[in-house]
């Protein structure tokens, strides 16, 4: 473990009751303030008198265990009682709670636990010294005797909680480079520890965004275009507005607000709304047509960027034995079970939203920006969220913005909870992004990778802000984790066409690590199978410059039995990826036919570095096994031939079941010392891949598209 | 362990025909609405006369008008079970039920007392189930009603009566593991 790096700044106190340290930073000019240089200053850790230990969390609990996680960090470092410590969300205040990576406050890329590491524990360990230099100056002993554990400073026969020197301490100057301990000494950090706040959550105690009910609020639906990108002409309101309940329809951007004393209302209201819309420049097309003209676009037009290593275009025109493959991955909604929701309330020329905000300074500032107020007027109240893998995250116009509208367009009449109704949400575009993939790849005599060209059509799912200028690089949007980043290929180029589409794109769990991934597993086992080599072997020899990944394939490999023959009847296939510097391997072990499969066991390697939580690791991969095993299986968003989306609800925007869920799921964590990387996205990815190379490994056609199963009609 | 493992078939996944189509909420979208109560029920023990549409599904009057929002809500179409109540000890999906067809009483989590829902509880919390944690107040509340009716479910059984729950977490096995210490313990 390497040694303490503290932030470029240090600690400082803040004023309370007790110890309450923070850290100060010049602010960089921000969009919302761009010419400001006023200091800030954000709170990252106080100790009550009481002995209440608070840690203010940046990011958001989306049902990663996050929040439990950080307070472990913290309760480590400072020598506090697990249970005495509490997380809160921290205000949004950029850039105090600038994210290291992205620099601004959100939750995303499961980079929360390495993005906090060092400034917790740097946070916990500065209190610790304060702590316990106040103690050895009250007590009269040297600093050295003190100690402090499970919540109690102690030095010789004196104890006393940490609570009762927090005030003095607060007086003491900060020191600097403060020690951390050892990772061998840890006694809470890589323990399995309850989650705080599971216990209000299944007893229905826990109030997520849909939740609020502040006196007087009522309940705001939008009434959205059929079509993406249509929008508004005309309006009657006029049978909506005679029914019981409703009380207003407003135009708001993004179509017609309808506020009523409870949901119910609401919708009673929205559907009886007459309306008519422009559809000229709506998207009108099927998904099929735009998944055509995605293949169009490739074989017509130059891509838009293109990035090379080496000249793999002249191999691959030269030699004969070309292997190709083609991935059609189709628009996925990300459902989380909690509807999207968020209420606010204005007067006063203040604003306070409360929701399960992702991407907090963003939300902020639109909020700010809508109003008309400054960013300090508008204040978020960040509660749990009903799951998001990615939807609640903001980029551009979208519900929370609809809600501000709304507010705006009543003057704060009432303090407003705005819902998406499941429809709303299904047919509401801010999809993981459909994608054409293209692999080719020329082998050596050897079977290594002589040439390969990886050409990919595909909405980057960070959506390019309107008006920007075509980009000359690929995005990241659409690039991360392609096959030429992670296995060694002696040529390679990666091109990318950026298709028009009036289909808005979002962040969805893995990000492009999930079509990107799953491309480039199927696609290795193919170029193995080409090799005449086994897949392990075969991903083994070509991932020399990755030992992490080496380590989980061959752990995964050892714990499956790779190396034993199969009993008769069982069909299995693997798959490895590095997603947000994590490595998981899957194997996935088939029976049955290829056109009617069990799958009787998934057994997932994974290293994450150091692990905060051994439950949290397991409980992530088996939820993410489950996760992305839907969407191979069952899940596409599809537009009929007027542009229209299909799907509706879980009847045909399907769910793994549990009666669908795999019976036996193996996951074995690689132990490491190395930096604790994230693991609420990256178990998703190999698991669709490892079943297709199952698949096809029992003799079934190459898939081509995805899902699986396609939904028939009785 | 018991049961086999889940079947996946590609050739032909069919969707009941009273499903196709658009499901939007089963809202009860009267276009004449019925005057507003009082509707009387009993929920958690306690009588509630609520001046409210006989139309209006029984999980807005717990949510918005009783502030009981220990019952969530996800789909509106009786799909995911997120809002799954007792009436009369049986589970029912509280977004398909309208307030004028309740008849008996009601228990919502908040509610859920007595011997096994202790033990639901506690082997909830002991075997860390719960992710992001929006479901399982409806899990719970079926796992009750399974364990009131079949004190030792098998696998199978347990499947069957809590498919009609989603976990977008897919947080399922520690759900099943769960079911069956509470009803062992």
């Amino acid at each position: 473990m390497s040694g303490l790096h503290l932030a470029r700044r240090g600690f400082l106190v803040m004023s309370s009751t007790g110890l309450l340290l923070g850290t100060r930073t010049l602010a960089a000019a921000t969009p919302a303030a761009p010419s400001r240089k006023a200091a800030f200053t954000q709170r990252f850790l106080e100790i009550a008198p009481d002995g209440t230990v608070t840690v203010f969390a940046k990011h958001l609990d989306m049902g990663q265990g996050i929040w439990s996680g950080l307070a472990a960090i913290v309760a480590e470092e400072l020598g506090a009682r697990w249970n005495q410590v509490r997380v809160v969300g921290a205000p949004a205040r950029m850039p105090d709670y600038a994210h290291t990576v992205f620099g601004s406050q959100t939750t995303g890329g499961s980079t929360s636990i390495a993005n906090s590491w060092d400034q917790l524990r740097a946070a916990g360990a500065t209190a610790r010294a304060m702590l316990a230099a106040a103690a050895a100056a009250r007590w009269q002993v040297p600093a050295a005797s003190v100690s402090i554990a499970d919540g109690m400073v102690t030095s010789g026969a004196r104890s006393a909680s940490l609570g009762r020197f927090a005030a003095a301490a607060a007086r003491l100057p900060v020191p600097g480079n403060v020690p951390l301990k050892d990772p061998a000494q840890f006694t809470i950090v890589g323990q399995r520890r309850p989650r705080l706040d599971l216990p209000d959550k299944v007893r229905g105690r826990t109030g997520y965004g849909l939740d609020t009910n502040w006196p007087g609020i009522k309940a705001l639906v939008v009434l959205h275009p059929p079509r993406f990108g249509a929008t508004l002409i005309d309006h009657d309101p006029t049978a909506a507005l005679a029914l019981p309940g409703v009380l207003a329809v407003e135009p708001i951007p993004t179509g017609l607000a309808v506020i009523g004393e409870t949901t119910w209302h609401a919708l009673r209201g929205r559907a009886a709304l007459v309306a008519t819309w422009d559809e000229t420049t709506a998207e009108t097309r099927s998904t099929a047509a735009i998944m055509a003209a995605f293949k169009a676009q490739m074989a017509g037009e130059p891509p838009t960027a293109e990035t090379r290593s080496g000249d793999a275009a002249t191999v691959l025109e030269a030699d004969g034995s070309v292997i190709e493959a083609q991935f059609e991955f189709p628009y996925l909604a990300h459902v989380p079970i909690e509807p999207l929701s968020v209420a606010g309330r204005l007067s006063g020329g203040r604003c306070v939203l409360r929701s399960g905000f992702q991407s907090q300074t963003s939300n902020q500032a639109n909020a700010a920006r809508i109003l008309g107020l400054p960013v300090e007027a508008v204040e978020l109240e960040t509660v749990p969220a009903g799951g998001s893998f990615g939807r609640r995250a903001d980029f551009g116009p979208d519900w929370f913005d609809e809600l501000v509208y709304a507010l705006k367009a009543t003057d704060g009449r009432w303090p407003l909870r705005l819902m998406w109704s499941r429809d709303d949400d299904i047919a509401g575009g801010h999809y993981r992004p459909m994608t054409l993939q293209r692999l080719r790849a020329v082998l050596d005599e050897d079977g290594a990778i002589a040439a390969f060209d990886q050409s990919i059509v595909g909405q980057p799912c960070f959506p390019l802000p309107a008006g920007a200028p075509k980009p000359k690089e690929p995005s990241i949007g659409v690039t991360i984790g392609h096959f030429a980043d992670q296995y060694a290929c002696q040529a390679s180029r990666l091109a990318w066409w950026y298709p028009e589409v009036g289909v808005a794109p979002h962040t969805y769990r893995a990000i492009s690590n999930n079509h990107n991934g799953i491309a480039k597993e199927i696609f290795v086992d193919r170029l193995a199978r080409a090799a005449g080599v086994d897949p392990v072997a075969y991903r083994l020899s070509l991932l020399g410059h990755e030992p992490r990944q080496q380590g989980v394939l061959r752990l995964v490999a050892e714990k499956a039995g790779w190396d034993r023959p199969l009993a008769p009847g069982l069909h299995r296939g693997v798959a490895v990826h590095r997603a947000d510097d994590s490595h998981v391997a899957q194997v996935v072990e088939i029976s049955g036919t290829p056109e009617h499969f069990r799958i009787e066991r998934v057994v997932c390697a994974i290293d994450c570095g150091l692990v905060i939580d051994p439950d949290t690791v397991l409980s992530q991969a088996e939820g993410c096994i489950g996760f992305g095993l839907s969407s191979a299986l069952y899940q596409e968003i599809t537009m009929d031939a007027s542009g229209l989306v299909e799907q509706s609800n879980f009847h045909d925007y399907r769910i793994l079941r549990m009666p669908q869920m795999p019976r036996r799921i193996e996951v074995h964590i690689m132990p490491s010392a190395a930096r604790p990387t994230g693991v609420g996205e990256p178990p998703s990815v190999p698991v669709a891949a490892a079943l297709v190379n199952a698949l096809e490994a029992m003799g079934a056609p190459p898939v081509t598209r995805f899902p699986l199963i396609r939904k028939g009609v009785a | 362990m018991t049961g086999s493992p889940p079947a996946y078939d590609r050739a032909s996944d069919t969707l009941p025909l009273a499903l196709r189509g658009r499901l939007r909420e089963t809202c009860g979208h009267a276009m004449t609405p019925t005057p507003p109560g009082p509707i009387r029920l009993l929920i958690n023990g306690q009588v509630h006369d609520l001046a409210c549409e006989g139309e209006m599904p029984l999980v807005w009057a717990l949510r918005e008008v009783l502030g009981l929002t220990g019952t969530k809500f996800g789909c509106g179409a009786g799909q995911c079970g997120a809002c799954t109540v007792h009436i009369d000890g049986r589970a029912v999906r509280s977004c398909s039920i309208r307030l004028d067809d309740v008849h008996g009483p009601v228990t919502t989590i908040e509610g859920l007392e007595g011997p096994v829902a202790g033990r639901l509880f506690d082997a909830w919390d002991s075997l860390q189930v719960a992710q992001c944690g929006y479901c399982q107040p409806g899990q719970v509340m079926s796992a009750a009603a399974l364990l009131a009716d079949n004190a030792r479910p098998d696998d199978a059984a347990i499947d069957a009566a809590m498919a009609g729950n989603l976990c977008r977490c897919a947080t399922y096995l520690r759900i099943r593991a769960a079911i069956h210490r509470a009803a062992t313990a």
